[in-house]
């Protein structure tokens, strides 16, 4: 078999804080095929969006990967000089955020933004790089690209900035595309479009994508793999058919719970009680134990470790089997009320 | 529902906006960002308003508090025309209404500290001592799940979800009959909207209250109405009870709208489904 195009081994991440040490990400591993797209999920805080910017070196002077390697295409990017890196970006490995406009130059023509990795490598000739522009905005959905090329980002709508994002980031045929939050700031309609656009230009270049995100809404029809975060750790890891009808770790449960979804009509809401720890002191226990409905005492004395349940299919949790039964139970219930008429929650 | 009985009023709506369009300039033309939208809205109830970006929502929201002056139409609160009133009798009348907004951090003064901003609509009507005030200031951060020492904290001192809590707390402070949440979750992260969304369902329950709940994701609306309109182009496409709206859309529009929402691909829910789909197709062969 073929290596994975990118193996990330225990992974830690730490920034250094007035307050002390925060510790964003406790090592971390998984890997992603070519090809493949991986979902990671989890709410602000939990590490997800650090873990694949500090592979790039993207988490600022304060930030420091210490511990762990992420072998991209036979090569640890941890290991690698800032000018290496630098080469990658872009390249091999490609970006982009939540809000388009801040990741604009707003006083750059989106053409010369675009043509810009392409001038800079010295790939392609002024011209050869126009050409290669308009043929990306095209692709991206934007009507009459040749004359938007002189125009600038604030003279597009937010659903079509991200699509000049999405062409920027795709003018290097990169291996892997790195989504971080790309439809948090859209309305659902616009949202619906772009996250369709980047699926079939993943199926058209085959290139792999992790997309970050708060929603499983969006990471169970996008991806083919999803990697649950809580407190800087993968708490469950399995293939969206799995994680869906076999959820086995309680944050995962909850954040599906939390997921609106049509059907419904106007009923209570389950929400996850609480707030999320702070990143500012190691866990020696379960990080989401004083949330959760299933501990007991062992909870509170040791970390549970992300084991493998079934392939493809890692929880960190001592009652997995427990939560797998509340949620096929809450599925079974969940399915009832989408048929018949919503019980009105002030009934 | 027991509340709804209860109010004066029962038997009129708390609110009805009668066809009411507001134009503005734009490359020297006139639009309507609002056109002829008649909605009702019974106390205790939610109305939901939904649409894309620029399809009026919010227009709408600022002409019913008339931060905006509609150009045509009328807008009855509590029995009493809005449109008609002089600024000071409207001042005295608006503190039934309260909003709470998109971007909790922004909607509040960074000088001033979560008591203060909580305390401020009481001060400016006028009501209470200091000391009735600081009781209903904690009064207030307790129903909205905050800690009370966070009274003596700043705001930026919060997460996103604790700043749309105390927002929330500053809304409530008057006892409104009215709150109107404009896009108040879309900021945040599922799982804090489902927290906020829930915190504000129990608030309708507990005190009675109205919303008109203004958001562009159906189904986060679907959650909290009786009632949902939906705008386009300024424009009530449809309007009807949230049963009727999601068993059978009228516009193309809606059905879009519909379809935006991610859906969690459950086999569970699909198996639950489809059995009676299948059954339906082999009676009828």
């Amino acid at each position: 078999m073929n290596a994975p195009l990118l193996e990330v081994t225990d992974l830690k991440v730490e920034f250094k804080r007035p307050g002390g040490v925060v510790h964003a990400v406790n090592g971390v591993n998984f890997t992603l095929e070519a090809g493949q797209s991986l979902g990671i999920v989890g709410e602000s805080g939990s590490g997800k969006s650090v873990t694949m910017l500090s592979l790039l070196g993207l988490i600022g002077r304060t930030g420091r990967v210490v511990g762990g390697s992420a072998v991209f295409n036979g090569v640890d990017l941890v290991k690698m000089s800032p000018r290496e890196l630098q080469d990658v970006r872009g390249r091999d490995i490609a970006v982009i955020f939540q809000d388009p406009m801040t990741s604009l130059n707003p006083i750059m023509k989106i053409g010369a933004q675009i043509t810009e990795s392409m001038r800079m490598r010295k790939i392609y000739s002024q011209a050869e790089a126009n050409e290669r522009a308009i043929e990306l905005l095209d692709r991206v959905g934007i009507p009459q690209p040749a004359k938007r090329l002189n125009d600038y980002p604030y003279q597009f709508s937010g659903g079509m900035r991200q699509r000049v994002m999405i062409a920027l980031a795709l003018a290097l045929k990169p291996k892997l595309l790195i989504a971080d939050e790309p439809t948090t700031a859209l309305d659902v309609t616009v949202q619906a479009q772009v996250l369709d656009l980047l699926e079939s230009l993943q199926e058209e270049t085959g290139m792999a994508m992790i997309i970050i995100t708060h929603d499983l809404g969006v990471a169970t029809n996008y991806c083919d793999k999803l990697a649950v975060m809580y407190a800087g750790e993968i708490v469950e890891m399995a293939t969206v058919d799995r994680l869906v009808d076999h959820t086995s770790h309680p944050y995962a449960l909850g954040l599906l719970n939390s997921t609106m979804e049509i059907g419904h009509g106007k009923t209570a809401i389950q929400p996850i009680p609480g707030n999320p720890p702070s990143a500012l002191k190691k866990h020696t226990a379960c990080p989401f134990a004083p949330r959760c409905s299933f501990k007991t005492s062992v909870c509170q004395e040791r970390k549970p470790e992300l084991a493998t349940i079934e392939p493809n299919h890692l929880v960190a949790c001592f009652h997995a089997d427990e939560v797998v039964k509340a949620a096929q139970q809450g599925d079974a219930a969940a399915a009832e009320v989408m048929l018949n008429v919503a019980q009105p929650i002030h009934a | 529902m027991s509340l709804n009985q209860s109010t004066p009023n029962s038997g009129q709506p708390l609110l009805k906006v009668e066809g009411v369009s507001k134009y503005f300039m734009r490359d020297k033309s006139r639009f309507a960002a609002v056109e002829d939208v008649s909605v009702t809205l019974n106390a205790g109830e939610t109305l939901g308003i939904v649409g894309e970006s620029g399809s009026g929502k919010s227009t709408l929201s600022r002409c019913i508090i008339r931060l905006y002056d509609p150009e045509k139409g009328r807008i009855f609160f509590d029995g009493v025309d809005f449109t008609a009133l002089k600024p000071k009798a409207l001042r005295a009348k608006r503190r039934n209404i309260q909003m709470i907004f998109q971007d909790p951090l922004a909607s509040l003064n960074p000088m001033m500290t979560v008591h203060s901003a909580i305390e401020d609509p009481m001060l400016i009507h006028n009501i209470g001592s200091a000391r009735e005030r600081t009781k209903r200031v904690h009064e207030l951060l307790e129903l909205v799940g905050l800690d009370v020492g966070a009274a003596n904290a700043f705001p930026f001192e919060f997460s996103g979800g604790q700043q749309q809590r105390i927002g929330i707390a500053r809304a409530l402070a008057l006892n409104p009959k009215l709150l109107i949440c404009d896009e108040a979750v879309s900021a945040l992260d599922v799982s804090i909207q489902a927290q906020i969304l829930r915190l504000l369902q129990d608030l309708q329950k507990q005190l009675g209250l109205a919303y008109l709940f203004i958001s562009h994701n159906l189904a986060v609306v679907e959650h909290m109405s009786d009632q949902i309109a939906v705008m386009f182009n300024g424009k009530v496409v449809e309007y009807d009870t949230v049963e009727e709206i999601f068993r059978a859309p009228k516009q193309e529009y809606t059905r879009n709208l519909i379809d935006s929402v991610p859906k969690i691909p459950r086999s569970d829910t699909l198996r639950f489904k489809r059995p009676r789909l299948n059954k339906d197709a082999a009676e009828a062969k």
